[in-house]
């Protein structure tokens, strides 16, 4: 009997120690992701999406997390651009949310944010996303910004070998992408990606044309590290169709876009403790719109529209730290050049002779952030933000200033986040330089904002109220004519977000957020009052990984309320090799935006989903 | 038992500060003790392994790789030449082209991972538990 019982014990814990490398691993594996590592609680109100999140959810384009963002949905303008703050028929309105991808922000020098371009960019080289909501520290953005999207690479040392991707899906979309990736004997560390993919939707039938939004992608990215050095480069091509075009009025025959985008960056960091850090970036874009029509429009009097654009930017950015026993100071430096050639416009084969208000803008910005350590758990941070915009000819230079100040207050399961501040945002050179349809008089937006956010963590529970209210002067505002005006009153916003994450059972995770944001204006195009539910569920079963999100969205100015059920389920064949569905808006009830296509003689809608309904199948092996 | 009792015990008192590196050195002290059947393992370190520095306590770091039980390495170029015949364990996939490295503890394809050579454990006269059969492969 006691040799049984001597077996059964062994036995018993032979098991229990196996299973404890294996848990060891599994819990090493969730501590060490990347996340921990960059996000920065005391930067701002932050959502997370962990690289466990990204893959669980198959997440396959960045809009399938924007789509979700608190109090941001994802949307598209006219063009077919994202546009998340879109206001059809302006032709764009997201200036203000920035996209970096790791240190380096992507964008376009006409638009002053790289959302168009990169907002439903493949996400299969990404380990997370950090978004940083209200007006973040200004160590992530050298132009002011009300949503901060970071976007981090997989890394060499987590990510050595390879791996290669297929996705399908309806109307014959596709996605076609591979990484390799090691640290040498050397210390060489380097990452390449590259990515293919068609993106085919629904086309629509109207007045006699056909309207496309189809996309084909190529991307690549690389990286170079060693000793605290790093070289990347990130470029992107992409060929779509425009959608309705940028003109309320007339419905196109054929639009296209084309885009071709290049940017390389290098960052160093010096001293012993890495406190000093220098950036320098370079950036050049070219794009080339068509758009032709089967008759003359109306006002504008043409069949054909060509129009070339292309921007160079020149970034440099050093900043240096100094820690103090109870506090840290950050002094940082910031200089770019922006050079935009948009006034290339052909009409029915003749050249514009009309020249855009500037075509250089340079800035330069001097931070100073301060984070004082009142007592363990009180955390004060001071931050102020001079610049200057400097441009050539005959355009006004402007010298905004950036204000930030902040509270945390840590208590061991609650915190509380109190952000104040006062942000100037240039209007940026499609508003104010564009040929036609700019206003070189334009004042810069002021806005004022308080956010309050409280905090409640427990090992299974994550919830969080954030409160915020936003005054904002000079409101930027297409009239009419479609020339950007400033906003005689003020507008403002007040919005609220309820949210719960509940962790049980060893991976699952539950996910609920309430939300609604009030906007208030002086223009009856703008007053609305959002209201939006997100449900969300992530489970690991045996091999199988199941999603599962619905998001209700209700009360959006032009656009027809709706839910969007998707669900996903991914199959481990084995550790390198993954099966995986998923059907977006699977019931086809999402959002659908309305978009303006004549105003003469009366004003008519068409109606088109935001995110379509969509079914993929996707294989990956790593190697 | 008693190991799975030190391990449950060293994974509960798991801080939240650098919860990554003190889990990374937990996991090193069970291949090391394993490899090297001692409780307090004399280990030398050819290149920086900074989760077993800085959580050291479990470990005897000896400056000396001849007065040591195993040697851990990330480049076979930093082992002295009258030290090549000690266990050695790598931190990183290539470490394992080397024919005298035993095993490896390191990150690939997004995961960690543990990977034993049989005909290597065999050279040295290794014989794992049970427990690592799943992490031990067959030299190709």
């Amino acid at each position: 009997m006691h040799r049984f019982l001597l077996l059964f014990v062994y036995l018993l814990s032979s098991l229990l120690y196996s299973q404890d490398i294996d848990n060891l691993l599994r819990l090493y594996k969730s501590e060490s992701e990347l996340s921990k590592k960059t996000k920065d609680e005391n930067a701002g109100s932050l959502v997370i999406f962990t690289r466990d999140d990204l893959e669980r959810m198959q997440v396959e384009s960045l809009k399938d997390v924007l789509k979700s963002t608190r109090y941001f949905r994802y949307f598209e303008n006219r063009l077919g651009d994202p546009d998340l703050l879109n206001a059809d028929p302006t032709a764009y309105s997201s200036k203000s949310i920035k996209i970096y991808l790791n240190n380096t922000e992507l964008f376009l020098p006409v638009l002053g944010t790289g959302i168009a371009l990169f907002g439903n960019m493949d996400m299969d080289f990404i380990d997370h996303v950090e978004i940083y909501e209200g007006f973040p520290s200004f160590e992530y953005a050298i132009e002011p910004a009300l949503l901060i999207i970071k976007l981090y690479t997989k890394t060499p040392q987590k990510d050595a070998g390879s791996r290669v991707k297929f996705l399908v899906a309806n109307h014959n979309s596709n996605k076609e992408n591979v990484y390799t990736s090691d640290v040498t004997d050397n210390d060489i560390a380097y990452f390449i990606y590259a990515n293919h993919s068609d993106n085919i939707q629904d086309s629509y039938k109207l007045s006699d044309e056909t309207l496309k939004r189809n996309s084909h992608t190529n991307h690549f990215y690389a990286s170079l590290e060693k000793n605290d050095y790093k070289l990347e480069l990130n470029m992107l091509q992409k060929r779509q169709n425009s959608f309705l075009g940028e003109l309320p009025s007339s419905v196109p025959k054929e639009s296209t876009h084309e885009y071709s985008y290049i940017n390389a960056s290098l960052s160093h960091k010096f001293l012993a403790d890495k406190s000093l850090s220098f950036q320098l970036s370079y950036l050049t874009n070219y794009g080339k719109a068509t758009v032709e029509y089967t008759t003359p429009t109306p006002f504008t009097h043409y069949s054909k529209k060509e129009q070339d654009g292309l921007g160079n930017v020149l970034t440099f950015i050093t900043k240096k730290e100094f820690t103090f026993d109870s506090n840290s100071l950050i002094l940082g430096l910031q200089y770019r050049h922006k050079y935009f050639n948009f006034d290339n416009v052909k009409y029915d084969n003749i050249k514009d002779t009309t020249q855009q208000a500037y075509n250089t803008e340079d800035i330069y910005s001097l931070f100073l952030e301060e984070s004082l350590f009142l007592t363990q758990n009180d955390l004060i941070g001071i931050a102020i933000m001079s610049q200057y915009y400097d441009r050539n000819k005959n355009m006004k230079n402007e010298a905004p200033l950036q204000l930030r100040l902040s509270y945390i207050k840590s208590l061991k399961k609650l915190t509380s986040k109190t952000f104040l501040s006062r942000q100037e945002f240039i209007p940026e050179p499609y508003m104010t330089a564009a040929t036609h349809v700019g206003n070189p008089n334009l004042n810069p937006e002021i806005y004022n904002s308080i956010i309050q956010e409280f905090r409640y963590e427990t090992q299974r529970i994550l919830s969080k109220l954030i409160l915020s209210y936003t005054e904002i002067d000079n409101f930027l505002l297409a009239d009419a004519t479609g020339v950007i005006q400033n906003s005689k009153n003020d507008t403002n916003t007040y919005a609220a977000s309820l949210e719960l994450e509940y962790h049980f059972r060893e991976k699952d995770k539950f996910e609920v957020r309430a939300e609604t944001l009030n906007l208030l204006g002086t223009s009856a195009n703008i007053d609305a009052t959002h209201i939006n539910y997100i449900f969300r569920m992530l489970n690991s079963i045996s091999k199988f990984d199941i999603f599962n999100e619905i998001i209700i969205n209700t009360g959006y100015s032009d656009v027809e309320n709706g839910y969007d059920y998707s669900a996903g389920v991914k199959y481990a064949l084995n550790p390198d090799l993954h099966l995986s569905v998923k059907g977006e808006n699977i019931f086809n009830k999402g959002l659908k935006r309305k978009y303006l296509y004549s105003i003469n003689p009366t004003t008519q809608y068409i109606s088109v989903p935001v995110i379509e309904q969509k079914f993929m199948l996707s294989l990956e092996y790593l190697f | 038992m008693k190991i799975f009792l030190i391990l449950l015990f060293l994974t509960t008192i798991i801080q939240a500060k650098d919860k990554d590196l003190r889990l990374e050195s937990t996991i090193y002290y069970a291949l090391i003790k394993e490899l090297t059947h001692s409780q307090r393992p004399k280990i030398y370190l050819a290149d920086n392994v900074l989760s077993i520095q800085k959580f050291s306590s479990r470990f005897n770091l000896v400056k000396n790789c001849e007065n040591a039980n195993i040697i851990i390495v990330t480049h076979i170029k930093n082992i002295d030449s009258e030290c090549k015949d000690k266990i050695l364990f790598g931190t990183k996939y290539q470490t394992l082209d080397n024919k005298s490295v035993v095993g490896a503890f390191f990150w690939q394809k997004g995961r960690p991972n543990i990977l034993f050579y049989q005909t290597r454990l065999t050279k040295y006269g290794i014989q794992l538990s049970k427990h690592f059969t799943k992490y031990i492969d067959n030299e190709k």
